[in-house]
């Protein structure tokens, strides 16, 4: 593996964990929205870590190939710029539904609200995503359209079963619906995204994709054969983590397609010796920090903060 | 000047004014927060503890606001000025990464600390909120490192296309502005968080709205928090004095520009107010050779004057108005703070009359703006450079239209979200709740 494919993954896994922790903040408000669920003990605006990890992405992308900036700048501004104004918009409504409203006056739309701004960010920078791998903006072609539904579909299983699992309930019929969606959508439009740029996308990282669809789609059905100690959930979140990676790697040697190489638009003298000071002073604060984080969150009545 | 790059520059002021804001809460709070709490520990003292539990819930609603902000600051830097990010990434993406690990750290600590006030020994928690502080100073200290690069850019030389070549990135990232502009900063993201702290409770006893022994607990502590700040403020001072030295040595336009000086002088004058016309500053009130002195030590030390600077690369001279809005405001809020100090160590009684705590009320909104002159100081009096003598703004801009639709829209969306945050401040913090 070359340094290139390594940053890559790099930026791969950053946006992974994003669209993972995303993925749970789109299950949280589904089941806000669902009734008997408008607690807003359900979510907690402490749950910002995730932009962090949106900003690591991002900024490790600008960092580590510093000369697709320009281009990414002049496509992609208007595609972002619904991910900015969701975010802003979404950061009111959370003060608004946490810190100003009174719990049992809350409105049903500005749940809704919540909802959406919640989903549109990750939406948008999978639209970015769309981008990099098809050289087109998602509009303007249907596989760009198929592609973001998968990833609705995606955010959206995989935060249902977040949520399920959470509360101990046993998955619901309508989690496993829309999971199943998902995976029957990855596997089956993962091929046709390497026919639609002309078999142009490496094989080994689609097929690796469309198997773990397979197994997860097979661990969802293995409830009804009774092999109940499989955690659907961790299967979901492993391949949403997966797919970023996966699909960066099938797009080399570009950066965007047809237009961009990883290698013309690498640069990262400076980022590269980052990495590695952060990686070594601080990954095993950032690894203890997610550990407590993760416990105390499990048990954790927002009520209290 | 290029409407796109008037947008862009008016759309990362509005985001960059409004993050500021938070910045400076999310810098000074966690300090404070952490020294309250060890305070409490070592005084055995729960209403300490209390006192620093309802900060740190305010602390989290503007936290709030300010990841969103600083995550939007961060992607606006790569969209709307990408010229200048993939310089500057090149050279001091070092920065950039490890203040993103340094709030990754403050992100997940900060959440850690406020789910275990109830779970963990006292000795334990407070050591989580040690370490949200210091990730917070880490986070500020690695960010200001990239704005002092931009003052002072070193580390690296320009081949014939402009790529940057032969990086040196420590001498990037410790550039010589660094020391001062992150000393002059920290302090006053420290002092203005403690002035606004200092402003709850005046604010409450303006009112008139607590119990007696509640009265007692705000008296007590906004005696400890006006000498808190009274020491900061002064602090500060002498981290401005030190700036301008710097300045004078290493950005003499810009405090050219700051003091409305045209030609190269001895002794020259500090000019005081005054209407800025063109170039010049008319009508202020000119103290003799006190900028030679306080730019160089010396009454008759020589300070460049803006004409030294070829025509295109001069500083705009309205930064005087930043400048002396700046000097006004740090020398009151300190004067104010002080006068509260000695009124109560006197015992007289106007020490708790309504003019002296809306006096103290006003320290609060006072810093906040001190803080936004400094900053807009900085930033105008590079003018016209993004990166001083390197990229001039018009070149580090984006040519994407969209950014002109997104300058008209933001500052709606911010205004709305700084008015919440100030709403549910009131509804969330409990700060009376802890007096009583």
């Amino acid at each position: 593996m070359t340094i290139v494919d390594f940053s890559v993954v790099l930026i791969g896994a950053l946006f992974g964990i994003y669209a993972v922790c995303a993925s749970v903040e789109c299950g949280i408000v589904l089941k806000m929205l669902t009734p008997g669920h408008a607690s807003r003990k359900l979510f907690t605006p402490l749950w910002e870590v995730t932009n962090v990890f949106l900003v690591f992405g991002f900024t490790a992308m600008a960092m580590l190939f510093n000369g697709a900036i320009n281009s990414i700048s002049h496509a992609l501004t208007t595609t972002l710029a619904v991910a900015l104004v969701s975010l802003l918009v979404r950061a009111c409504v959370a003060l608004a539904i946490f810190y100003i409203w009174p719990e049992d006056e809350l409105p049903s739309w500005l749940t809704w609200l919540l909802a959406a701004t919640t989903f549109l960010v990750p939406l948008s920078f999978a639209a970015a995503g769309i981008y990099l791998l098809s050289g087109q903006l998602f509009w303007s072609s249907w596989l760009g359209w198929v592609l973001e539904l998968s990833t609705l579909l995606g955010l959206a299983a995989t935060g249902l079963l977040f949520v399920n699992r959470r509360s101990g309930d046993k998955p619901r019929a309508f989690g496993e619906a829309v999971a199943g969606l998902w995976l029957l959508s990855l596997g089956c439009v993962l091929p046709l995204v390497s026919l639609h740029t002309n078999d142009r996308l490496q094989h080994w990282p689609l097929l690796a994709l469309v198997i773990s669809s397979g197994i997860t789609l097979a661990a969802l059905l293995a409830r009804y054969v009774e092999l109940r100690r499989l955690k659907l959930w961790f299967f979901a979140a492993l391949l949403v983590f997966l797919t970023p990676i996966l699909l960066g790697l099938a797009n080399r040697p570009d950066l965007i397609a047809g237009k961009l190489s990883l290698a013309s638009a690498y640069g990262a003298q400076a980022y590269g010796s980052a990495i590695v000071i952060g990686l070594v002073v601080m990954l095993p604060l950032i690894v203890l920090g997610g550990w407590l984080f993760w416990k105390l969150f499990s048990v954790q009545d927002s009520s209290k903060t | 000047m290029d409407s796109v790059v008037l947008a862009a520059r008016s759309l990362v002021a509005d985001t960059l004014a409004f993050h500021l804001f938070f910045v400076l809460f999310g810098v000074g709070l966690p300090i404070m927060i952490a020294s309250l709490e060890g305070w409490s520990i070592f005084k055995k003292s729960p209403r300490a503890r209390l006192i620093a539990r309802s900060w740190s819930r305010a602390l989290v609603i503007l936290f709030i606001a300010g990841a969103i902000s600083g995550t939007i600051v961060s992607l606006q830097f790569n969209l709307i000025w990408p010229n200048f990010t993939t310089l500057a990434g090149k050279v001091v993406g070092v920065s950039f990464a490890l203040e993103g690990f340094a709030f990754l750290i403050e992100t997940l600590f900060l959440t850690i600390y406020m789910l275990s006030w109830d779970r963990f020994k006292p000795i334990w928690h407070w050591l989580i909120g040690c370490l949200v502080a210091l990730s917070a100073l880490t986070s500020a200290f690695f960010i200001t490192t990239v704005n002092a690069w931009m003052n002072t850019p070193r580390g690296f030389k320009l081949d014939a296309h402009g790529n940057p070549i032969d990086i040196n990135t420590r001498a990037a990232v410790f550039s010589p502005a660094a020391k001062t502009e992150i000393t002059h900063s920290v302090l006053a993201y420290l002092f203005t968080a403690t002035l606004c702290l200092l402003a709850v409770y005046a604010w409450m006893l303006w009112r008139r709205r607590l119990g007696p022994a509640a009265k007692a607990n705000a008296k007590r502590l906004m005696f400890g928090l006006a000498a808190v700040a009274t020491v900061l403020g002064l602090a500060v001072g002498l981290a401005g004095d030190q700036s301008g030295k710097f300045d004078a040595k290493y950005e003499p336009y810009k405090l050219a520009a700051a003091e409305g000086l045209q030609n190269t002088t001895s002794g020259a004058p500090l000019l005081v107010g005054g209407i800025v016309q063109g170039s010049q500053v008319k009508d202020a009130i000119r103290l003799p050779k006190l900028l030679s002195f306080l730019a160089t030590g010396h009454f008759n030390g020589t300070v460049q004057g803006i004409n030294a600077a070829p025509a295109d690369q001069r500083p705009p001279v309205t930064v005087h108005y930043f400048f002396d809005a700046m000097v006004a405001i740090g020398t009151v809020t300190v004067l104010i703070p002080l006068a509260y100090l000695v009124a109560r160590w006197r015992g007289w009684a106007w020490s708790h009359s309504k003019w002296l705590l809306g006096g103290l009320v006003a320290c609060a909104i006072l810093g906040i703006l001190g803080c936004e002159f400094g900053w807009m100081l900085t930033e105008f009096g590079r003018q016209p450079f993004a990166i001083r003598g390197v990229m001039r703004v018009s070149d580090a801009a984006t040519r994407s239209r969209s950014a002109i639709a997104f300058a008209e829209f933001f500052p709606f969306v911010y205004l709305t979200l700084f008015g919440l945050t100030i709403f549910g401040l009131k509804r969330g913090a409990k700060f009376q709740e802890a007096l009583e």
